[in-house]
């Protein structure tokens, strides 16, 4: 079985993420409107994270990416990195992509 | 830098359900609320949010979902409307609006169950219109003529006798003398 590391997430259709007001938010759709009730804002890591999970980058890449854009150490990166999707994938706002 | 991936950190909890609606404002945050609000009415046909509050009740009840898209035209009176008010984001009804406003160009909204109107506010403050509610109900509740009249009436009543109040208070004239 894969690690997380080496697996694929792809951005759920079902959420949109947003710049707003120097703020990033994820906003869910519900039909084919907003459901404003959760709005959940990502901080600068977490939008960066969001930006990769295109359903092609893998965890290993994304974690280069954010060791090589900011100042963190591989292990931390790993860490932060797996924690970010956990949560992400508890408000289902990714998926795994499907080999 | 940061060195932590955070999701959003303590203000996670208080985005989640951009509301309560009548969340005192709050630096940032509801100002983020507002312009979240005010993206997503721009982008989506609506936009779903929960009732907080039972200002507007039988129309809308805590707990209800509300559909609410961006006013294609001025609201009308009678209409329930999303405001931004000096005390937050509110969900009352229109009482006084277009074409009744004159020079001022001031509209007033009102809770169904309110005492008093709420401060004058200008159109651009109406950042959107209940379109429909959970269950398919009016959008503007049963009864929403005379409950429009009726809150008008009572708005009126009520700022009348804060007026009066004011007059006797300030009008030696009116005081009662000691005999």
């Amino acid at each position: 079985m894969k690690g997380r590391l080496e697996r694929t997430f792809t951005r759920s259709p079902r959420m949109v993420g947003r710049k707003i007001a120097d703020e990033f938010i994820l906003v869910p759709i519900v039909g084919r409107g907003a459901d404003v009730d959760a709005i959940f804002t990502l901080n600068r890591v977490g939008a960066f994270i969001w930006d990769r999970l295109d359903g092609r980058a893998s965890g290993e890449t994304i974690v280069a990416a954010l060791v090589e854009g900011f100042d963190v150490d591989r292990t931390q990166a790993e860490s932060d990195y797996e924690l970010f999707l956990a949560q992400l994938l508890q408000i289902r706002a990714v998926a795994e992509e499907s080999a | 830098m940061p060195s932590t991936v955070e999701r959003a950190g303590p203000e996670f909890g208080e985005m989640s359900g951009i509301g309560p609606l009548d969340t005192p404002p709050t630096d940032g945050l509801d100002a983020l609320r507002e312009a979240a609000l005010r993206a997503c009415l721009a982008e989506f046909p609506h936009v779903r949010l929960t009732v907080s509050g039972d200002c507007m009740t039988p129309a809308l009840v805590p707990g209800q979902a509300a559909f609410l898209a961006r006013p294609g035209r001025p609201a009308r009176v009678g209409d329930i409307v999303l405001v931004r008010a000096p005390a937050g984001l509110r969900l009352h009804r229109l009482v006084w609006g277009p074409p009744f406003t004159g020079p001022t160009n001031r509209v007033r909204t009102k809770g169904d169950h309110s005492l008093a109107f709420d401060p004058p506010l200008h159109p651009s403050d109406v950042l959107g219109v209940v379109i429909g509610v959970e269950g398919g109900g009016s959008a503007r509740g049963t009864f929403w003529r005379a409950r429009t009249f009726r809150s008008l009436i009572a708005g009126l009543w009520s700022a009348s006798r804060v007026r009066l109040r004011w007059l006797v208070r300030t009008d030696p004239a009116l005081r009662k003398t000691p005999e």
